[in-house]
């Protein structure tokens, strides 16, 4: 049985398109006019919700779903993150980035109950933390000059990506297990959490809505393994690889 | 009375008008929207004019799209030009100049955007573009740009509405007098327009050149540029990107609270050699003797000429007593607020009042844990350890410790199917 992730995508996205609301008009009347700003935007932050769908393919996920009653879905997850681009040529950013995944998911025993017939419990929890540095490379020009210090964004720029960096992880279980010895049933949390290196890459497209602000889509894959602690023995590192999906509010300055 | 009445009734009485010699287009024009010449309409007196020169006044044909422009002296009276506002091309031959000039009104009625291509004294072609503008304020702003976009220049002339018609002779009194108050009305209404990039992106189909271009924006919006002609003598030594502003030939006299517009100082800069001028939409322009003139290529044409007040042979007005400063736009500089960034504190406000964010901190409380192996087992009391192979980067790290996991007093069995 899942029970979500911390902060619903929705929710992120209303907040973000309230900030930028309140911010985008201020910004227009500083940097430019209707349709246009003063000069091409150097720094973009976005922040973006989304989904995540890990790969969950290592043996310690192959064994959960095996024992508990957890599927490849039930680690998939909402996403909130944010990057920061700076612009280092016509069209070429370097994005730096992070964002945060996590699934909670409470499970029972698919084939083992208690001596009262009732379901063995627990939750597993698995969040990663990717903090990423990228290069984004523009298919297109981002806009167009006119004059020399007018600038008009283009509509639909599509980009794609290529970066590394690390993925902070946690991955724990907690609530009744088995002794397979004895098969008493005990309450215990097992975890493993750590640092691992990771990399990036991504398609995505900015539609602009003003000069300033900028609806971002993107689809990112991440690749990283992650090492397991001692609560968990004999297994492979953890498969920290996925892909996800996000849409986000970009402010352009 | 409609606004359409109001028009139909105006070009009727410039129709029997008999002081306007030239006759008038046949099509008479109803649509409201076709007035937005009539913002250019009027006499006006260019900021730089010196006591007791001359007036240029406009006034309408009767389809509304075509403006006359007249150079007026005392009682003297000389149409100078003729702009037909649907961009064709429009034969010019004067002063040893001969080609074509173009005038077009901005497809939101806004501005007039200008282009010639005139040849002059057997030298090759040189293209022109300018633009009439409505400032907020409702001046008339007279942009004219010379040379190709890379090297080219912008030469600013504004020209106030003439308040007093009075002086004017009859002939501009009666063609001027039944459109002064829709005049007044499209004026205000142009001068309200805000630039869009739909604009923008007119002006650059049209050709406009850069410099033109950014004149125009920046009229657009005073209180973001300004157009200082205070700066370097030499444009061409101003980085386009600082967008700074140069003049060939500026006094600190100041488009008074508004533009920060400095003004040329009617020295006369113009061509040393005498043959080479011409005017241009009220200009006179200098560049069309850039074999010839050293001072052509630094800016300094086209702002002097002091002596040759009169009509000379203006193809549009010019009265010769300058062409217009040459400028380039700068960006205002904001206003410090006085607040600072302080270490340790953070950005403040005028007055030192520390804007800061704080949160505390709670541990985290952990569970005791077994390890899980093929299956979960209960650690016996010390703690676990093991090795996991792999070989990806980083590290990780577990909460096995003591083991002091709990038995419930429940035991497993089978899930009956």
């Amino acid at each position: 049985m899942r029970i979500g992730s911390s902060i619903p995508p929705a929710m992120v996205l209303i907040a973000l398109g309230v900030a930028t609301a309140t911010v985008a008009p201020a910004a227009k009347a500083q940097t430019g006019g209707d349709g246009f700003a003063f000069r091409a935007p150097k720094v973009a932050i976005t922040l973006y919700g989304g989904f995540a769908a890990p790969s969950a393919s290592s043996d310690l996920f192959t064994f959960s779903m095996r024992e508990l009653t957890l599927g490849k879905s039930d680690f998939a997850s909402g996403q909130i993150g944010g990057d920061v681009a700076v612009s280092v040529g016509d069209r070429l950013d370097l994005v730096v980035g992070a964002s945060s995944n996590s699934s909670s998911t409470r499970s029972e025993f698919r084939d083992w109950v208690d001596n009262n017939n009732l379901p063995i419990e627990q939750t597993t929890y698995f969040r990663t933390v990717p903090l990423t540095a990228s290069l984004r490379y523009y298919l297109t020009p981002r806009g167009q000059r006119v004059g020399s210090i007018a600038w008009i964004p283009r509509r639909f720029v599509p980009f794609a990506s290529l970066g590394a960096g690390v993925v902070r992880y946690r991955f724990n279980q907690v609530g009744d297990f088995i002794d397979y010895q004895t098969l008493d049933v005990f309450a215990d949390r097992y975890e493993s959490s750590g640092t691992a290196g990771l990399l990036q890459g991504s398609v995505g497209a900015g539609w602009a809505i003003s000069p300033h602000l900028q609806l971002t889509g993107e689809v990112r894959y991440l690749r990283a393994r992650g090492e397991l602690s001692s609560d968990f023995q004999g297994f492979k590192p953890l498969d920290l690889s996925g892909a996800s999906s996000s849409v986000g509010i970009t402010l352009r300055f | 009375m409609t606004t359409q009445r109001i028009l139909l009734t105006t070009v009727t009485t410039i129709a029997t008008s008999a002081l306007m010699a030239a006759p008038a287009p046949a099509q008479v024009v109803t649509n409201a929207s076709t007035a937005a010449p009539l913002a250019w309409t009027g006499c006006w007196e260019p900021m730089d004019a010196m006591p007791g020169s001359g007036t240029t006044c406009i006034v309408p044909t009767l389809d509304l799209g075509t403006l006359r422009v007249l150079e007026v002296a005392g009682a003297d009276i000389k149409e100078v030009s003729r702009l037909v506002l649907d961009g064709s091309r429009q034969p010019v031959t004067t002063e040893g100049c001969f080609g074509w000039e173009s005038a077009r009104l901005a497809a939101d009625g806004g501005r007039i955007v200008l282009s010639a291509e005139v040849s002059c004294n057997g030298l090759p072609a040189q293209v022109r573009s300018g633009a009439f503008v409505i400032t907020p304020r409702g001046d008339w702003l007279h942009v004219q740009g010379s040379g190709f976009d890379d090297v080219s220049k912008a030469r600013v002339r504004i020209f106030r509405e003439s308040t007093n018609l009075v002086s004017a002779p009859e002939a501009v009194r009666r063609a001027l007098g039944p459109v002064l108050g829709i005049a007044e009305s499209t004026r205000e209404s142009v001068a309200k327009r805000t630039l869009d990039a739909k604009d923008l992106l007119e002006l650059q189909s049209l050709g406009v050149a850069t410099p033109v271009i950014d004149v125009v924006v920046a009229a657009g919006f005073p209180k973001t540029f300004m157009l200082d002609a205070g700066g370097s003598s030499d444009v061409s030594s101003v980085p386009r990107e600082q967008a700074s502003v140069a003049s060939a030939a500026t006094r600190g006299v100041y488009y008074p609270g508004y533009y920060g517009f400095g003004y040329p100082s009617f020295y006369s800069y113009g061509d040393p050699y005498g043959m080479c001028s011409m005017s241009m939409w009220g200009m006179y322009d200098y560049s069309y003797c850039a074999r010839t003139s050293q001072w052509s290529r630094y800016g300094y044409a086209g702002l002097g000429n002091y002596y040759g007040y009169g009509f000379g042979s203006g193809w549009i007005p010019g009265y010769g007593y300058g062409g217009g400063v040459v400028v380039v736009v700068r960006p205002r500089v904001p206003e410090d607020g006085g607040g600072s960034v302080v270490k340790g504190r953070g950005y403040t406000r005028n007055g030192g009042t520390a804007s800061t964010t704080g949160g505390t901190a709670q541990p985290r409380t952990r569970a005791t844990p077994a390890s899980v192996n093929a299956g979960s087992s209960r650690a016996s009391g010390g703690s676990t350890s093991g090795s996991s192979s792999g070989s990806s980067s980083g590290s990780s790290s577990g909460s096995a410790s003591s083991g002091s996991s709990s038995s419930s007093g429940r035991t497993a069995q089978p899930r009956k199917p």
